[in-house]
């Protein structure tokens, strides 16, 4: 219901004016039942339409209310409204399990991604300490810095005295990578983690924080005694004066001392944590590492710094002078990579440890622009996540036939299957294709079952559900064998191609050629002896149950009578194919019989290469389906696969620049009116879309010849337009008083007698157009094409190139 | 300059542009610049059928003026292209280029022809109607080939490897337009009314998809030509019928003067309407405030929208950070809207991951209300003194100024009005008012006593540049407000006013 356009006339609404305020519906009414009436289907757009806005059929959204009364079912009912308002329900409620129990186990992988890092920083800040305090050579200059407010704290050190000044600070330096996103996550963990473990407390200090290092001292003294101490009030009176009940400043250190020595061995570590260090301004950070070092010996600080790039920028940014003072100690997080190899596997691939498979496969084209975008734009894997879970919400919103996911037997199945998502199943593409399939192959009969029969149909949903889900499997466990199998081979020295790549591969069918397979059947040649016994041995116990298995053990068998067989004195010395083509055994080898082992061995090796290589074409093939065509095709395919880019990419990477401008170029596409002509191709693309606008084609067409060389410029187009098209037109400094002159002649009307006469069709009044001229201007503006420019009077600069 | 129906120019050999021979010229070989330039010269082509002949003469006499000119226009290249006195040099730099580009014929028309139009111009002071430099030209040419045809980044570099002359027509010919004028004309035109309402209806029928996307803790950023604002609130209506419980709170980021305090203080009032607490001065303690009265209130669901999230107001990081957390926050969904074309080099990815966005488009082609988008209002100072700003941040400027300042600025321009209706023919002069006349008019005025007080009164000024100085023939300071005569006259109505 959208509001009116028109701006009503000298209806001054404060609310416009107002920064922020509440809504409330202008006619205030009842809140309307929950439940409307549905509306005869109107059904417009065929559902798997170009559009890649999930726009549910009908006009009118029917809220379903929800059995259990508690969150109320968001999806509309599809299928032109004749979809059973249970069956919407069904289906809110399926999404909602699926995608938890997907959350659920990225939750669990994240968790136990970051796990080895926080506690290895954990550890490091329990043990940094050791070496404690001293001397108390440094106070002079911390004298001298902190106002010499406190001079005489000597004898209330706790700490035993030494002669040795501290010159260093323990730092940790976590190397987070490059998701600056991920750093706030990692160090809450640290600190939540270290306040656990009462090791100590962490100061988070972040490069907004690095205004001047009074602030950064308040708050390390402010976080520092604060918290946990609440239950102390007596620290509320104690600290923050000196003996001589002096107030403190708030930013003295003083007052952390004091509270340090109270606390006594309780207090722990002061970690101060500089979250994006490269961002931290290196003179601030000097100015805190000389504090921290001076005030070692009274206050145990520990410092840790994240670490976004690598040790040498750091290092390159911060004085000499500082680095000396610091003893590192580095901390590797987790890499981007392998956390998206390990989330991918989980959410996406499936099948891991028995698990069910995720219930939506993944297409090869969304799953590389979900890489493609985490790999060359957000790097994050919670971003990678919302993409995932979009792709989940995309699927379950708009496609009614969803509701058969997830189903927990086939009785169950049985019941989600009512008479309209039959007849809606009927309708499939991927129906068609199975009934022509049957059809090729003369099998009439259950063409017939198919069409007339629901019951066979249902049985026939099931077994290809389920067969779906075991082709999930099978897609994991080619993958997981062959990542074992490879990293007994020396090509595993390599980088394993990302595993999203690898299965990619396998969807399109293109795996078992791809040059990482043949590597390694390559490699799995050059094995030795001792090798190939482990490696055999490790597949056959690792994967009993697959396919493989039997041929392997076999393999494995023979290998191990042969090696049996050998002298004892050659036992150890493994056996190996001569590097070169050559089959024959090479000459030296020690002894005659060990030559024939050499041949027995090499008959093997080459069983074992057979067998693998016969294993991963034709596993792959197989997933390919009966017809050559991938699950991506098979029956169903539009509810089981998921391989829609568009919604994904328009939502998650907009070309929001190119969409402006093209909007503004050619309006044509947005208001598809009659009085403008539109651009040649769009002209060509309406026709295309619907021979009903012919005419208009037609007419828009002539009406372009007529007005000649104006071409596409006319005055019933939005004036920004007009004005934009001038301006892609002119050079990097417009001049005003020229682009008015142009403005004016395109909507004014050719002659100058007309001008003033009649603002009938073509020609307005030149307020009018001057008024326009000026809004036009001002949005140009507003939207960044244009500024004003200094550079010569009445100009403006432009700021953007068309499609640059 | 515009020219649409100019014929491309065209192709010029790179060493040509006038930068990198001068340059050229001026570092290695001042004494010969021509005959380094011959051999580059193109061969004569149909171009050259308009090549004059009694040029070539003066061409060669003219070297040592060509030299000079050269150095003058490297020198303003060294200065840099944006000093703003150049409008100073600009007869020079004009006379450096003419001759230039009779040396430069291959640039043909494109410059030469221009320029010479240019100089044809009419002046300022006469009517524009009849003498419009733009429109005969675009009469004339026949079906040229357009220069759009070239994609973005060649048309990038072909207007950049040269500069390309522009004109010196100025507004100050079109009369002015009245404020409420201006915006009647705006409001009683209406274009394609039909589709624009087609095209909103278009995107609401996506509310209830929207609705399902916050639910779902994504946040929505809306994008694309147009405003959309009735959109917005369409949305909120639907939001409003399908949960009324919700707390729906429109943010008007095109406001100036939004602060993320107003933001908070609703908030927190919304929250708990009886005790709300304070709001601090630092935002972080605002979010743990905000954090824990939603933690007392889970059933509270807050749906904050908010008008042009990359408006002026909220485009300071810190804005932006704290209003990704407030996104982030499970009981607060956002839908906002961005309209420029480069909103989203706002955010980094650490505060994209806070907002976690979906992007939808929605282009409206809806007219930008002036309340949104400001620049309409500004629009109106267009071509007037050629100071962008106008006089509204004048009218800002002196209400935060004491009396006295007032007084001194009001004593300037009403001089300034005076000689300005006593000689209508010197407008071009702004009549300016000498130093000493003004300082010693302050002083009988007891607007200050001494000299020093003088300057600190008028550096407020300068710095806002509403008064400038200038040097007469005679050496003396003359103190102007750079304003044509409207301007200055509604300023001193404001003045008067307050």
């Amino acid at each position: 219901m959208p509001g009116s356009i028109a701006e009503s006339e000298g209806d001054y609404d404060p609310r416009e004016h107002q920064p922020c305020y509440i809504f409330t519906p202008a006619n205030i009414q009842p809140p309307p039942a929950k439940r409307r009436k549905v509306e005869p289907a109107t059904g417009k757009r065929g559902r798997k339409g170009r559009n890649t806005r999930i726009i549910p059929d009908e006009e009118e959204n029917v809220e379903v209310e929800n059995v259990e009364g508690e969150a109320p079912c968001p999806f509309p009912r599809l299928l032109d409204g004749e979809e059973p308002a249970a069956m919407a329900v069904r289906r809110w409620e399926t999404y909602n399990r699926l995608w938890r129990n997907i959350e659920e186990t990225v939750e669990d992988v994240l968790e136990g991604m970051d796990v080895g890092a926080v506690n290895g920083i954990c550890k490091f800040v329990a043990e940094a300490s050791e070496q404690r305090p001293e001397s108390n050579q440094q106070q002079e200059l911390e004298d001298l810095e902190m106002n010499g407010e406190e001079a005489e704290e000597e004898e209330e050190n706790l700490f035993d005295e030494d002669d040795e000044a501290e010159t260093t600070i323990r730092t940790g330096l976590v190397l987070a990578g490059p998701n600056i996103a991920s750093h706030s996550v990692l160090f809450a963990k640290v600190k939540a983690r270290i306040a656990q473990e009462g090791v100590g407390r962490v100061i988070l200090l972040t490069s907004s924080d690095s205004g001047g290092i009074k602030g950064i001292l308040k708050k390390i003294v402010k976080e520092g005694t604060q918290g946990e101490a609440s239950g102390e009030e007596e620290d509320e009176v104690d600290v923050g004066r000196d003996r001589s009940g002096k107030k403190l400043l708030n930013y003295d250190l003083q007052i952390l001392v004091d509270w340090v020595s109270k606390k006594g061995n309780q207090a722990g570590k002061i970690v101060v944590a500089i979250q994006d260090t490269e961002a931290f301004d290196p003179n601030i950070l000097a100015q805190l590492v000389d504090l921290m070092i001076a005030y070692l010996n009274r206050i145990p600080f520990v410092l840790l710094l994240g670490v976004a790039t690598s040790i040498d920028i750091t290092q390159s940014k911060l004085p000499k002078s500082t680095i000396r003072k610091l003893d590192c100690k580095k901390f590797d997080v987790e890499r981007a990579e392998e956390c998206l190899d390990e989330v991918f596997k989980h959410a996406v691939i499936g099948g891991v440890d028995e698990i069910l498979p995720p219930a939506i496969h993944l297409g090869p084209n969304i799953c590389d622009l979900l890489i493609k975008r985490q790999n060359e734009y957000t790097i994050s894997i919670q971003g990678f996540i919302s993409a995932l879970k979009f792709v989940y919400m995309t699927h379950f919103f708009g496609n009614p036939l969803s509701v058969i996911l997830g189903f927990e037997s086939e009785e169950d199945l049985n019941n989600v299957l009512t008479p309209v998502h039959i007849k809606a199943i009927r309708n499939l593409q991927s129906f068609r294709r199975l009934v022509e399939h049957h059809l090729s192959k003369k099998e009439t009969h259950v063409v017939r079952l198919l069409l007339s029969d629901d019951d066979y149909l249902k049985t026939r949903i099931h077994h290809t559900l389920i067969r779906s889900q075991e082709h999930a499997l099978q897609a994991s466990l080619i993958i997981s064998i062959f990542k074992t199998a490879r990293s007994f081979t020396y090509v595993s020295s390599m980088p394993l191609p990302p595993l999203p790549e690898l299965h990619i591969k396998l969807l399109t069918g293109t795996f078992h050629n791809s040059s990482t397979v043949r590597e390694f059947l390559m490699a799995v040649k050059k094995l030795n002896s001792h090798k190939l016994t482990d490696f055999l041995r490790t597949l056959t116990t690792q994967y009993p149950k697959s396919p493989l298995s039997e041929e392997l053990v076999k393999y494995l068998a023979g290998l191990e009578t042969l090696l049996r067989d050998l002298p004892s004195h050659a036992r150890s010395i493994p056996l190996q194919l001569p590097t070169s083509s050559r089959l024959v055994p090479a000459p030296s080898t020690p002894s005659d019989a060990l030559g024939e082992k050499t041949v027995l061995f090499n008959h093997i090796i080459s069983q074992v290469h057979t067998t693998l290589q016969n294993f991963f074409s034709s596993q792959s093939i197989l997933l390919r389906d009966t017809n050559g065509t991938g699950i991506e095709n098979g029956f169903l395919s539009e509810v089981i696969c998921y391989d829609w880019v568009s919604p994904s990419r328009e939502c998650f990477m907009p070309n929001i620049r190119g969409v402006v401008e093209g909007a503004i170029f050619n309006p044509k596409d947005w208001l598809p009116c009659e009085c403008c002509p539109g651009d040649d191709e769009s002209d060509e693309e309406s026709e295309d879309e619907d021979g009903a606008e012919n005419e208009d084609g037609k007419e828009s067409r002539k009406r372009k010849k007529d007005q000649g060389e104006m071409g596409v410029l006319s005055a019933t187009q939005p004036a920004t337009t007009v004005l934009y098209r001038l301006y892609c037109e002119s050079g990097a400094l417009i001049n005003m008083y020229d682009l008015w002159q142009a403005f004016w002649s395109i909507v004014g009307g050719d002659d100058d007698e007309e001008e003033e006469s009649q603002d009938g069709e073509k020609g307005m009044t030149k307020e009018l157009a001057q008024a326009l001229f000026y809004r036009g201007v001002a949005e140009l503006r507003f939207l960044g094409f244009v500024k004003y420019t200094k550079r010569k009077r009445d100009c403006l600069a432009k700021l953007a190139w068309k499609g640059l | 300059m515009l020219k649409r129906k100019r014929p491309s120019p065209p192709p010029l050999p790179v060493p040509q542009t006038p930068r990198r021979n001068l340059n050229y010229v001026h570092a290695h070989s001042p004494t010969k610049p021509s005959a380094l330039r011959t051999p580059m010269r193109p061969p004569p082509d149909e171009e050259d059928e308009d090549f004059d002949p009694d040029d070539l003469p003066v061409r060669n006499a003219d070297k040592s003026a060509k030299k000079k000119s050269a150095r003058a226009l490297v020198q303003r290249l060294i200065r840099g292209d944006d000093s703003e006195d150049e409008e100073e040099d600009e007869e020079v730099e004009e006379l450096a280029r003419r001759i230039y580009s009779d040396d430069e014929d291959s640039e043909g028309e494109g410059a030469g022809a221009t320029i010479e139009k240019e100089t044809r111009a009419p002046k300022p002071g006469a009517k524009g109607k009849d003498k419009t430099p733009a429109t005969p030209r675009k009469k004339k040419a026949p079906s040229p080939p357009p220069p759009n045809t070239l994609s973005g980044s060649d048309l990038y570099f072909s207007q950049h490897h040269r500069k390309v002359p522009v004109s010196n027509n100025t507004l100050a010919t079109i009369p002015p337009l009245e404020p409420a004028e201006y915006f009647r004309l705006l409001r009683s035109y209406e274009d394609h009314k039909e589709e624009k309402e087609n095209l909103l209806k278009l995107h609401s029928d996506s509310f209830p998809q929207w609705l399902f996307e916050l639910s779902q803790g994504f946040n929505i950023l809306l994008y694309g030509y147009g405003s959309k604002k009735s959109l917005v609130e369409s949305f909120a209506e639907h939001a409003y019928s399908a949960q009324p419980s919700r707390k729906i709170m429109i943010v008007n980021g095109y406001i100036v003067t939004l602060t993320l305090k107003d933001v908070f203080n609703l908030l927190f009032t919304t929250i708990s309407p009886d005790g709300a607490p304070k709001v601090a001065a630092d935002h972080s303690v605002n979010l743990e405030t905000l954090s824990t009265l939603l933690a007392e209130r889970p059933s509270t669901q807050i749906l904050l929208l908010v008008h042009a999230l990359d408006s002026d107001a909220l485009r300071p990081i810190r804005v932006q950070s704290v209003l990704s957390q407030l996104a982030h926050h499970p009981q607060i969904s956002l839908l906002a809207t961005t309209n420029h074309i480069r909103a989203p080099l706002l955010w980094d990815s650490a505060t994209l991951t806070l907002y976690n966005f979906l992007f939808h488009h929605t282009t409206t082609f809806i007219n930008y209300s002036p309340a949104e988008c400001a620049a309409i209002e500004e629009s109106l100072d267009m071509g007037r003194g050629g100071r962008v700003g106008g006089t509204r941040g004048v009218r800002f400027v002196l209400a935060s100024l004491p009396s006295n300042a007032k007084l001194l600025y009001k004593m300037l321009i009403e001089s300034q009005l005076e000689s300005m209706s006593g000689d209508m023919a010197n407008t071009e002069t702004e009549g300016g008012l000498d130093y000493k006349v003004l300082y010693q008019r302050a002083v009988e005025a007891f607007v200050c006593s001494n000299d020093m007080a003088f300057r600190s009164l008028l550096k407020e000024f300068q710095d806002h540049q509403m008064v400038t100085t200038k040097k007469d023939v005679g050496g003396n300071e003359i103190l102007c407000a750079p304003f044509e005569k409207e301007q200055l006259e509604s300023i001193l109505e404001d003045i008067a006013a307050v």
